[in-house]
């Protein structure tokens, strides 16, 4: 059995006074071990971007312990928490957030000049990962000079560079064409397996979500279902989440 | 009424989140007010006629500056308010979407504008009528005169005048505003919230160019005023540095971040070190698009600190000569060859009635010129006064005229053996020049006759009324030897029996030049050069703190309203920052050094103008006299440190609850 990267236990969030409670998280408990890509679906107001903002310590949990590589971030005091963020999260976000005024190679090397990493293994480091997420030559480009998915490689790379030992990617093909969209996912599961990187990304999309090994399927603050791809292939395990996504009566099921 | 409702609702968050801009305004009226209000706070004072005549030309003086004062409001207003409609997009978006015609929202527009004038008004107005009873002590200070019955002062007519230029500004504003809401449509205004402004980069290698090619324009315009010193006003040469060091500034501007950049990009050590390449490109980012408005800036700040410095100075230096240049009550002065005597008789003239002491004294031409005395380096170091640059001859005055005024003045008299002759003068630089010239070579070739200087050195007297010292050397022979000479002037020089007494008294209605017989009389008192001298001083000093105050605090409103209305760019930059997990040490460090540099870049190039600057308004204030040039310079730097400070550290605070409300 390999190493525990997350352990979320027994987590609710609450929003709302008394007599008017809504159960954002309802008594969720899951883990993911470590070099696992696994997926978070459900449908809007399922509680799933209420779930990675509380493990990316944006938000705080009514009860319920999260360890992430056994520290309980709960507990984590706000210098703890920013510390705690830029060593062991990688974030990549639905719009990209890169900063408008830095070129990739900046936007990238952000990442490790707020770690005080030295100047010379900041150059070395975004070389090597820009060579993996194909976009050395974007490099000294702006964003606004770049497509939506070499935007998205590029706050990838950013995510992954400090070596997270999780990368959190909430919806990160939500604005990406389908082509650009493939091309990401296929580098991230590159990156989970060459690099033996975890990725918990939420997402709402079918076919986004087939990428990953595993699938949590989480409705009404609940874990509803647990897919896990095991030796299926894509096609197969996709097929698998349509029904239970029409199951959840999700996106899907809005159609009928 | 909803519109008053909404309006009420927005003028309370505007005036919160735009609280600098507000106070800019209410100091703005506050300073308008103040030196509108001068005229009125002459009751407190016991003024002479004259006293009263300068007081009053300050009075018109303010009048004519308060006009350009509120161009420079108006600008400032005109500019902060386009800065918040811009800023306030998306709020009319929704109003719009919610239904409202174009029309309603002008309406709400005027009621905020009309309720923010008369907020800012009234405090400024309170505000100004209570500065302005301190205000009335320098005033008494500047007149040297008492504050004889001190009085709480509210001046109804400045009220007035403020009130009605304020308004004028603000319908100008109003239109601005109408015409700017007409502009809109509603899917632009929706969409504004995403990024509208174009980042436009610029190649680095060109900015290095430009840096360079700025640098040595402001250099040269540098050189040209070091070298020429003050005899640059005398030619069409001003223009040339004026016209280099404003493009220069500008160029400066332009090149200056991305300059920074390039030379830091170059370090990577430093370049990737915690924040400082985000701080850098914000900075880059932005000067772009405000290079021109931080060039005026720049320029105004450096216009502050020098009106400023010489406000301060001008009022001090100008007293330091007035004493030696009033030692006699009244001086009468006929010009060309004239009996005075025989004009008094006949219009039955009497100078002792108002008389206890006077001398008539005559200056005769000579065949001396300046180039006869003075030696030819000198000749071309003083070409600026242009008696000496023409070598026109040197006037002559008999020795028992120099006599009796040195009798009158209670000094000891002088006599002189018959081949001396003695020079005096009070011009200090001339006197400077003719000590060294008599002691090299001072003998004189009159009619003929070799005389040399007494005691070869030139004796410092004072012998007329004026406002400055302007004797470059007066000649002083034996009585005997003047006869041949032609008279070119007379002068009567008198000291009243007692002080009510006017030489007005005797010649009625003879103020200033007039034409009398065949001859030409001015009449200069003590009292008129002392209230021209003390107005004039005060006239300069409150046009140097009026001026540069209002520049000074709309510099630094413009840079600050710059600042604040990037808030919503940055507050996106900084939450990202915060996201990824940067130290919120590190982000406010970045967030203050952002401000800082941003408040630095025009003022230090402003202080660096303000070497040469100070320079010359050194030079133009020594004319009027000797000053003591570094204790105004620390006055007008810690005014300078105090206000500017002040709208910095506003600023960055106001940043700071921006971006830690994410």
């Amino acid at each position: 059995m390999s190493k525990e990267v997350l352990k979320v236990l027994n987590i609710e969030k609450y929003y709302g006074k008394k007599g008017n409670i809504t159960k954002a998280l309802n008594n969720i408990s899951f883990t993911v071990n470590e070099g696992e890509f696994v997926g978070v679906m459900g449908p809007s107001g399922s509680g799933k971007t209420t779930l990675l903002n509380v493990i990316s310590t944006i938000d705080k949990v009514s009860s319920g312990n999260i360890y992430i590589s056994g520290k309980d971030i709960t507990k984590l005091n706000t210098r703890k928490i920013a510390k705690f963020r830029r060593e062991e999260l990688g974030f990549i976000f639905q719009d990209f957030n890169l900063l408008d005024t830095l070129t990739a190679f900046e936007n990238i090397a952000l990442a490790l000049t707020i770690n005080k990493v030295k100047s010379k293994d900041i150059i070395n480091k975004v070389n090597k990962i820009a060579e993996k997420l194909n976009i050395k030559e974007v490099l000294h480009k702006y964003p606004y000079e770049m497509s939506g998915g070499q935007k998205q490689r590029v706050a990838t790379a950013r995510a992954i560079i400090t070596n997270p030992s999780i990368i959190l990617a909430d919806e990160p093909t939500g604005a990406l064409d389908s082509k650009s969209a493939k091309m990401l996912l296929e580098s991230l599961c590159r990156l989970n397996e060459d690099f033996n990187a975890t990725i918990m990304m939420v997402t709402h999309d079918s076919f986004t979500a087939s990428f990953a090994n595993r699938i949590l399927f989480i409705k009404d603050g609940k874990i509803f279902n647990e897919l896990i791809r095991g030796k299926d292939s894509r096609k197969e395990f996709f097929n698998k989440i349509i029904e239970v996504t029409s199951l959840l009566g999700g996106d899907q099921n809005d159609v009928f | 009424m909803m519109f008053s409702n909404l309006a009420f609702k927005n003028i309370r968050r505007s005036i919160k989140d735009y609280s600098i801009y507000f106070l800019t305004l209410v100091f703005g009226i506050c300073i308008f007010y103040i030196f509108n209000s001068i005229e009125a706070q002459g009751i407190m004072m016991e003024l002479s006629k004259s006293m009263a005549k300068a007081f009053s030309m300050a009075t018109t003086v303010m009048g004519v500056a308060s006009v350009f004062v509120s161009f420079i409001l108006g600008f400032l207003i005109v500019y902060a308010n386009n800065y918040i409609i811009k800023r306030r997009n998306k709020e009319f978006g929704i109003y719009m979407t919610l239904g409202m015609e174009k029309s309603s929202l002008t309406i709400i527009i005027f009621i905020e504008t009309l309720l923010i004038g008369i907020i800012s008004l009234i405090v400024g107005i309170i505000l100004g009528v209570f500065l302005s009873q301190g205000m009335s002590a320098l005033t008494a200070k500047l007149f040297k005169v008492d504050l004889t019955n001190f009085k709480f002062i509210f001046s109804v007519e400045a009220a007035v005048k403020t009130v009605i230029y304020f308004s004028i500004i603000y319908l100008i504003v109003l239109i601005f505003n109408s015409v700017s809401i007409n502009k809109i449509r509603l899917i632009n205004l929706l969409n504004l919230a995403r990024k509208n402004e174009n980042i436009k980069i610029r190649k680095l290698w060109l900015s290095v160019i430009i840096f360079f090619i700025s640098i040595s324009m402001i250099a040269l315009s540098y050189y040209i005023i070091f070298h020429n010193g003050i005899s640059i006003f005398d030619t069409n040469l001003f223009i040339i540095p004026v016209v280099m060091g404003g493009i220069g500034t500008v160029l400066f501007f332009f090149s200056l971040a991305g300059f920074l950049l390039k030379v830091i990009k170059s370090s990577k050590n430093i370049y990737l070190k915690n924040l400082n390449m985000f701080i850098l490109r914000q900075i880059n980012s932005k000067i772009n698009t405000v290079f021109i408005s931080m060039s005026f800036i720049s320029l105004m700040l450096f216009i502050s600190i020098c009106t400023l410095t010489g406000g301060f100075g001008i009022s001090s230096a100008l007293n330091n000569d007035l004493e030696e240049l009033t030692q006699y009550d009244a001086m009468l002065y006929f010009m060309d060859s004239f009996d005075v005597e025989k004009y008094f008789e006949e219009n039955n003239i009497n100078l002792n009635t108002i008389s206890e002491k006077y001398v008539i004294y005559d200056y005769y031409r000579t065949n001396i010129n300046y180039s006869d005395i003075l030696n030819e380096e000198y000749i071309e170091k003083l070409s600026d006064i242009y008696m000496i640059k023409n070598d026109e001859y040197i006037e002559a005055m008999k020795l028992s005229d120099y006599n009796k005024l040195l009798k009158m003045r209670g000094m000891e008299e002088i006599s002189l053996n018959s081949d001396e002759y003695l020079i005096f003068a009070d011009h200090d630089e001339v006197i400077d020049a003719l000590n060294k010239s008599l002691k090299e070579n001072n003998d004189i070739i009159f009619n003929g006759k070799t005389l040399r200087a007494k005691n070869s050195r030139v004796y410092k007297f004072v012998s007329y009324i004026d406002e400055t010292k302007n004797n470059i050397g007066k000649l002083v022979i034996n009585d005997e030897l003047v006869e041949s000479l032609e008279k070119v002037s007379t002068y009567a020089n008198i000291n009243y029996k007692n002080p009510d007494l006017s030489i007005y008294d005797i010649f009625e209605e003879k103020e200033g030049a007039v034409t009398i017989a065949d001859s030409y009389l001015l009449i200069r008192t003590k009292e008129e050069v002392l209230a021209e001298a003390l107005g004039t001083g005060a006239i300069v000093s409150y046009l140097g703190i009026y001026l540069g105050g209002i520049f000074l605090i709309t510099s630094a409103a413009v840079l600050a309203l710059q600042q604040l209305s990037e808030a919503n760019d940055n507050k996106e930059r900084y939450s990202l920052l915060k996201k990824i997990g940067t130290d919120e040490s590190m982000i406010n460090k970045a967030l203050f050094l952002q401000i800082f540099i941003y408040f630095m870049m025009p003022l230090s190039l402003a202080l660096i103008h303000s070497i040469p600057g100070l320079y010359l308004s050194k030079e133009i204030i020594s004319m009027f006299g000797n000053i003591k040039i570094m204790s105004n310079i620390f006055i007008s730097l810690v005014i300078l440190i105090l206000i500017y400070g002040g709208y910095f550290i506003a600023t960055y605070f106001g940043a700071k609850k921006n971006i830690s409300q994410i």
